[in-house]
């Protein structure tokens, strides 16, 4: 441990290194905006992994994808903020979920009674989003909006709530983003799977 | 990876205003970009155009070319560009004569003429002596301009012999006739033109109402949305791959739809994949990763790097003031950073809660994670004066972390 701390960065023995070196300096791209995707997004990943069971992953992985793009998209933008306040409402549901579990059920086997009440009212509350979303009026100003609009609202973060106008600049910017965490992503799992 | 092109979408009038503007070296509008809330629709309320903006604008050769372009502006409020044309907002329900000299006279709806008629006149004027006034100094042209009002008949004649419809329709048009003109004579320097040519589609910070087209203030305020919305659909054109041979809002729209939904159901597809990866493999990236980034960030933005990551080990709450004191402005986004330390504090608390239930892989795991953070975090110390001060702090909490971690 003494060790460690004086050497300088210390090159990696493992044989894979040079392989996830060269994925890591690719997945840090040129624009800063990349390396923040990948820098969040890499994070989020090691995380998951040390800290999630198999079977929820795959959601979580995705959850964290589009937190990590985001992230790194900044608040500027309108669909960021709607998924960076998905992402909170989620954990405040489940921070209330579990907090509502530990006090109430002081019992044994709190992991599976626990979980399934969270996913029982977490699904209620999903539920009651669905039906506030689809009773909510849209915005009056779409007068020259093409019927397909509402279909591309739904896609976009945040798309509800926008003028027309307005959406299409955030569907390209979305668009900007999605794009270059698929490809961070794709990097990735070629990385790991050629190992 | 593309970046963000021309300063994001947001912007986009604002970058087209900017190179509009920019493209003419005498004027002095490089305060504009930035100032300009062009295509809002928001009709303006009333005119304060004073002569003096049209000397100004008169006095460059370029005028025409914009006044063209900016006759957009007419319909619009710009509180942050009227200061630097010394043009405030112009009337609602105005032409393009409203710009420039609309002040001189009215500033209803109703008295379009007399406004516009000054503008064609000093536009007329230009016309007619393109060469010498075109470059004259501003008060060679204020005098011009005044002159122009004075021979209001005189220009007035010109414009009907034009044959025009009505006088709300006239100011337009015939501005519109008289700008193709000029900007020829001003090209060609003096060959008049009665003739009207069809006007080229500018870019879309113009509007111009063509012949027989209503100049009030919905349509107007519409014909910009609805050029907003074609540009904007341009650029959608250009980030999805296909969309070039579709041609029609409708279809590109649900090109657009698809490819974005494609995109999603490839991140799903691909989170699948990356959760039955070898989790081993991640001990080694954090390290490399935050390498890579110092390398290529530089020193000012790794500090914040190598605190993130203790962030996520460490209780959060001994650390805030802390982190918050050493976040450099050179990073993007100091509220996304403040995002993450919600997001990391929870994190780390649902690690503390799972630290329980973990399985010795894990535990070896993170202390994978934790020795690489300190050897990072060593690097950083090594090389940034910043974390000087903290870094007592911070090598007790690695400390007590450790001890945390290996009971």
């Amino acid at each position: 441990m003494d060790g460690k701390r004086t050497t300088p960065p210390h090159p990696n023995p493992n044989p894979s290194s040079a392989a996830l070196q060269a994925g890591a300096a690719a997945a840090a791209a040129e624009s800063s905006k990349a390396r923040m995707l990948a820098f969040h997004f890499l994070r989020a990943l090691s995380r998951i992994h040390r800290v999630t069971p198999v079977r929820r992953r795959t959601r979580t992985i995705r959850r964290a994808a589009y937190s990590s793009m985001a992230r790194a998209a900044g608040p500027r933008r309108a669909w960021s903020r709607a998924l960076l306040g998905q992402a909170r409402a989620r954990r405040a549901r489940r921070a209330v979920l579990v907090r509502r579990r530990v006090l109430t059920a002081a019992a044994p086997a709190p992991a599976a009674g626990g979980g399934g009440g969270r996913f029982i009212a977490a699904g209620g509350e999903t539920s009651a989003a669905a039906a506030a979303a689809a009773s909510r009026v849209l915005p009056p100003r779409q007068a020259g909006e093409p019927p397909r609009a509402d279909a591309l609202r739904r896609l976009v973060p945040g798309g509800d709530a926008m003028e027309y106008c307005s959406l299409l600049d955030e569907t390209a910017d979305y668009l900007r983003s999605l794009r270059a965490q698929v490809q961070l992503m794709q990097g990735l799992v070629d990385l790991f799977s050629c190992q | 990876m593309e970046g963000r092109a021309g300063g994001g979408g947001g912007s986009g009038g604002g970058d087209y205003i900017s190179s509009l503007l920019n493209s003419s070296p005498r004027l002095d509008f490089g305060l504009l970009a930035g100032g300009v809330p062009v295509m809002d629709g928001v009709v303006a309320a009333g005119a304060d155009a004073g002569g003096d903006c049209l000397d100004k604008l008169c006095g460059d050769p370029g005028f025409a070319e914009r006044a063209a372009r900016l006759s957009s502006f007419n319909g619009q409020r710009y509180a942050g560009a009227a200061g630097l044309f010394e043009m405030p907002p112009p009337a609602p329900a105005a032409s393009i004569g409203d710009f420039g000299c609309g002040g001189v006279g009215s500033r209803e709806a109703s008295s379009v003429s007399d406004p516009a008629s000054t503008m064609k006149d000093a536009i007329a004027k230009k016309r007619k002596a393109p060469g010498g006034k075109g470059k004259g100094k501003e008060p060679s042209l204020s005098t011009s301009c005044q002159v122009g009002e004075e021979k209001e008949s005189d220009a007035k004649r010109y414009k009907t012999g034009e044959g025009e419809k009505e006088s709300p329709v006239k100011p337009k048009a015939e501005l519109a006739g008289s700008d193709s003109s000029v900007e020829d004579g001003v090209q060609k320097q003096g060959k008049g033109k009665n003739a009207k040519p069809v006007e080229p589609p500018k870019d879309y910070v113009h509007v111009r109402a063509r012949r027989g087209q209503a100049t009030d203030s919905h349509s107007l305020a519409e014909r910009v949305r609805r050029e907003r919305i074609s540009q904007r659909m341009k650029v959608l054109q250009d980030l999805v791959p296909g969309c070039n041979k579709v041609i029609g809002k409708a279809l590109m729209l649900d090109e657009i739809i698809n490819y974005v939904q494609s995109l999603q159901r490839q991140v799903e597809f691909l989170s699948m994949k990356l959760a039955t990866v070898n989790p081993l493999d991640f001990s080694n990236l954090p390290t490399l990763l935050y390498k890579d980034m110092y390398q290529a960030c530089g020193p000012s933005a790794s500090p914040v790097f190598s605190l993130e990551s203790s962030n996520s080990a460490f209780p959060f709450s001994e650390q805030g003031d802390v982190f918050q004191s050493f976040v450099p402005n050179t990073m993007e986004n100091q509220c996304t950073l403040n995002q993450l330390d919600l997001a990391l504090s929870q994190a780390t608390n649902a690690q503390y809660a799972f630290q329980d239930g973990t399985a010795n892989a894990n535990l070896q795991q993170r202390n994978f994670w934790e020795d690489d953070l300190q050897s990072v975090f060593h690097i950083e110390n090594g090389q940034s004066q910043e974390n000087g001060v903290s870094a007592p702090s911070f090598h007790g909490q690695l400390q007590a972390g450790h001890m945390k971690m290996e009971f």
